[in-house]
């Protein structure tokens, strides 16, 4: 019947979480996954940009922002 | 199923990328030298598309989580360095916050040119940028029944990648605006269920009979089965800025994949929804 209530996206995030977890390791895939906390920690890209825009009032200072998190762990 | 050969569960990911100018942070157009430049070094893992300041960039085959993130990372700087040699930048992001769509040039090709004589503003409009992740699963019917079921899952995984809010200088309200500007296009969206490989074969035919489109690469759903490869194609996702949240949602599609796929290998599944 499924819950047929509406449910917290965070819930739901650890349903897919829970639904995967006993494949996860044989796909070697663990650390990748495990990005999803972080994700729920420093928000998703377009609160992030609309931080940046709140704080700025400046959507040229969006765009570096945009570049930057785009360049993040690169060696140019 | 249980003649079929297992899937082998190989990535290839997709990011399509903003070219900007550093200093007005507009998107830029006429581009052909540094395209020409990347065509070099990269080959056919480089690709244009209708509107000119988009830079498409795919892996080759990986095997593994791994491997897919040597290669995105390795895809990635490349394509940073091409655009500072030529003076410019590169952003990963849904949406330009700000440049026009207007403003924007389209690229000299018949595909492009037909694209927009069939959808008009429509097409020219869309200035939008998304990730592609695939993920093989070799036998028709297998990808067809894995499918219908991972459905259920991509709002889940959309809610995460959203990375679009500003559309032509404006907070529109939304984290992705750029699926409101891709549902103007037909044949997007969460796709119909299908009962077996032969009857999406069967709807593709009557469309392309029909003359709605010419072939099966004009089914721009957040999931399909890729014309050309064995895959699942998971189309879902605006474009994320950091590589960690690309190889984040790569995972996830793939262990749906393989996880909907043992639930059916042990005769078992997952419930199936309407669209």
């Amino acid at each position: 019947m499924g819950k047929r209530v509406e449910i917290p996206t965070e819930s739901l995030l650890q349903e897919l979480l829970a639904f995967i977890d006993d494949v996860v390791d044989d796909l070697g895939s663990r650390e990748e996954v495990n990005y999803v906390y972080e994700i729920i920690q420093r928000r998703t890209g377009a609160d992030r940009q609309l931080a940046v825009y709140e704080q700025t009032g400046s959507l040229q200072a969006v765009v570096d922002y945009i570049v930057s998190e785009t360049e993040q762990g690169l060696t140019i | 199923m249980a003649t079929v050969a297992v899937p082998t569960f190989t990535l290839g990911i997709e990011e399509e990328f903003q070219v900007i100018d550093p200093e007005t942070r507009e998107l830029r157009s006429h581009l052909a030298e540094m395209f020409a430049q990347g065509e070099q070094r990269m080959g056919e893992q480089i690709k244009r598309e209708m509107h000119q300041p988009v830079i498409e960039v795919g892996t080759n085959i990986c095997p593994d989580m791994r491997a897919a993130r040597k290669e995105v990372t390795k895809l990635r700087t490349e394509i940073v360095r091409l655009a500072r040699q030529n003076g410019m930048r590169i952003a990963a992001a849904g949406t330009h916050p700000f440049t026009h769509w207007s403003n924007v040039e389209i690229t000299d090709h018949e595909r492009y040119a037909k694209l927009i004589y069939d959808l008009q503003m429509v097409a020219r409009a869309n200035l939008i940028f998304g990730l592609h992740v695939h993920v093989a699963v070799e036998d028709p019917d297998t990808r067809i029944h894995i499918m219908n079921a991972v459905r259920y899952f991509l709002p889940h995984v959309f809610a995460l990648s959203v990375n679009s809010p500003f559309w032509c200088g404006t907070n529109t309200g939304w984290k992705s605006y750029r699926a409101k500007v891709f549902e103007r296009f037909p044949r997007t969206g969460i796709p119909d269920y299908f009962g077996s490989a032969s009857e999406y074969e069967d709807f593709v035919k009557t469309l392309v009979v029909t003359g709605c489109i010419d072939n099966a690469k004009k089914i721009w759903w957040d999931v399909r089965p890729h014309p050309f490869f064995p895959t699942l194609e998971y189309r879902v996702c605006d474009v994320p800025m950091r590589i960690d949240e690309t190889l984040c949602f790569a995972a996830l599609f793939q262990a749906l994949t393989y996880k909907l796929y043992r639930l059916f290998s042990r005769n078992q599944g997952w419930r199936l929804y309407r669209r």
